[in-house]
């Protein structure tokens, strides 16, 4: 489990650290202050054997057509768009630190590649006329550390091909030393759900002997749901349904938004085994009458699931509820952050739950 | 849900209880100084949790200029201001050397009083009292606080343990604000309102000393 967290130069933090962060956190703060872009950089952190690493920030956010340029796939990810200062993500948790940078590839020794007809990923110099053509030009080098040692570098960038087909890569320098990280889960705000995924989620919960958390969180919402089944019908595939006590089952994405919302989340909590789950605005879609419900079987999953959830909020009902529906005995393993902004500093203000609850009892702000 | 309570001034004053608040609002209206931000703590004990509150708020840091802490000195003046100072000292703010003074140095510069003022033993409705010391129905009150005592005396010296009704009035002080104000033409207001209503006279001499407060609070 991760207890600090530290970003320099990743989208719109400079430098920032938090230190403190427990099993279930949750962050606040204004708008447009990065509680989004704390988890994105979280994930990047854990994503790390994915060429995709540099483009999933933006499906997080619901983007799903752009133009393809390098400058559209890797400058927002950097700090006032300079990709001539590195991104610096480390996560120090119990079992050591781990952590990358992400560098634009020097004039020295600048490496780049192509992606060969059968779509496997080649080092190449850069420089060769013969492959000038279908690089992109702009080239990232990834370093992998583990307790503040290099443990390994990837050469990543975008490479389009004579038709078009723009392709990013990620290419390991010593295939011997593949970096490992917990795994981690991210659910967005504007996370939709995929039938046939879901189901083989399900599915892994049934395996495991974990799918009944998955139906308590579900019937904090829609307690007349008494079971969850995946069928598989030759027209739709995979599909989650359920029994709601009808003459037949009903899908579950049919359910309303927010049983699929706390169904996106279960659903991860069993990706996130051993790892981090990741949830921005957490109680959207759900109503504030559940909320302490809601992180009740939270704090209950994340034992069982042993894992850590950060989520972010924008609602004062939402911190109230975390306060009023986890318990006492694990208050200690809670924290709540508030982001600021200081002239032009993200800064962070961590509360436990004792001084959340006080702030809270006396009305105070504290988003 | 109620409101959220957020910093909204530069200048922001810690009062014990709401009668405090009303009092000190009048108070800060009759000086026509800028304007303050009354907090109530509720509670002599609770300087220090609010404080810590405080200084997490969002906006404490950007906003907060100055910060004046208010309590009553009660019947240990020396005991009000370590426990003020604690309190401060606790959650990282500066306190000034003594009651009726101020910090210097970087925000928020910090004032603290102590009601009555001048190291004097006594609560708000004291220095209320003793602004209508010549009103002519000020009599009437000690004649009433001389009655009860009597009564209840001679009257009932046994009266039931359980009753709540029998017992002379644990704070005289209190006890006579209430007599006074059950004089007024408007006999149910509380000792705060009083004050808003002009029932305390707020240009009194006794209260220059708080008045000063209040107006260095509010520099800017």
């Amino acid at each position: 489990m991760m207890h600090t967290f530290t970003i320099k130069n990743f989208k719109l933090f400079e430098e920032l650290e938090l230190s403190g962060l427990e099993r279930i956190t949750l962050l606040g703060g204004p708008n447009n202050i990065g509680k989004s872009t704390f988890l994105e950089a979280v994930y990047l952190n854990h994503d790390i054997n994915n060429p995709l690493m540099f483009t999933q920030h933006l499906g997080f956010r619901g983007i799903v057509a752009f133009k393809v340029t390098a400058e559209s796939l890797f400058a927002p990810l950097f700090h006032d768009f300079d990709t001539g200062r590195a991104i610096h993500l480390e996560a120090e948790a119990a079992k050591g630190a781990f952590g990358l940078q992400i560098r634009e590839s020097g004039a020295s020794g600048r490496r780049t590649a192509e992606i060969t007809s059968s779509g496997e990923l080649h080092n190449t110099a850069i420089g060769g006329a013969a492959s000038q053509e279908s690089l992109s030009g702009t080239a990232f080098e990834v370093e992998y550390y583990r307790n503040g040692k290099k443990v390994n570098t990837a050469d990543a960038g975008m490479t389009r091909e004579k038709d078009g087909t723009a392709r990013v890569f990620l290419n390991l320098r010593e295939t011997s030393e593949v970096p490992r990280t917990p795994t981690a889960a991210y659910i967005g705000t504007r996370s939709g759900s995929e039938p046939a995924t879901d189901a083989e989620r399900f599915g892994d919960l049934e395996l495991e002997g974990k799918s009944e958390s998955f139906l308590e969180a579900l019937r904090i919402i829609y307690p007349g749901i008494r079971s969850i089944a995946t069928i598989a019908t030759v027209k739709v595939g995979a599909m989650l349904y359920a029994d709601v006590g009808l003459d037949r089952k009903i899908p579950l994405s049919l359910l309303g938004d927010g049983t699929n919302r706390i169904a996106q989340i279960a659903l991860a909590m069993g990706r996130a085994h051993g790892g981090v789950l990741l949830v921005d605005d957490i109680d959207s879609g759900l109503h504030h009458s559940v909320l302490p419900k809601i992180w009740e079987w939270l704090a209950s999953a994340t034992k069982l699931f042993d894992c850590q959830v950060i989520a972010t909020t924008h609602s004062y009902e939402c911190i109230r509820a975390a306060k009023e529906g986890l318990p006492p005995q694990l208050w200690n393993e809670f924290a709540y952050f508030r982001l600021d902004r200081e002239n032009d500093t993200i800064t962070s203000t961590r509360y436990s739950a004792d001084n959340l609850g006080d702030a809270i009892d006396r009305d105070w702000e504290v988003r | 849900m109620s409101e959220t309570i957020r910093i909204e001034e530069p200048h922001l004053l810690l009062v014990e209880g709401t009668n405090d608040q009303h009092f000190l609002e009048a108070l800060i209206r009759k000086l026509s100084v800028d304007p303050v931000q009354v907090v109530r703590v509720f509670g002599k004990n609770n300087y220090s949790g609010i404080l810590q509150t405080l200084v997490m708020a969002p906006n404490f840091k950007s906003t907060v200029r100055r910060l004046g802490v208010i309590r009553d000195n009660d019947n240990d003046p020396d005991a009000a201001f370590k426990s003020i100072k604690s309190a401060l000292e606790k959650n990282g703010l500066p306190c000034p050397k003594h009651p009726e003074a101020f910090t210097a140095g970087k925000p928020p510069i910090v004032g603290v009083f102590l009601i009555p003022g001048r190291g004097k033993e006594g609560c708000l409705e004291d220095l209320c009292l003793s602004t209508r010391r010549d009103h002519p129905t000020m009599a009437c009150v000690e004649k009433f606080m001389v009655c009860v005592g009597d009564r209840m005396n001679t009257e009932a010296p046994d009266a039931p343990a359980d009753d709540k009704a029998y017992g002379y009035p644990k704070n005289e002080t209190k006890a006579r604000a209430h007599a006074f104000l059950a004089s007024m033409p408007e006999s149910d207001k509380t000792v705060g309102i009083a004050a808003e209503e002009g029932y305390w006279k707020m240009d009194h001499p006794v209260l220059k000393d708080l008045s000063k407060f209040l107006r260095t609070l509010t520099t800017r």
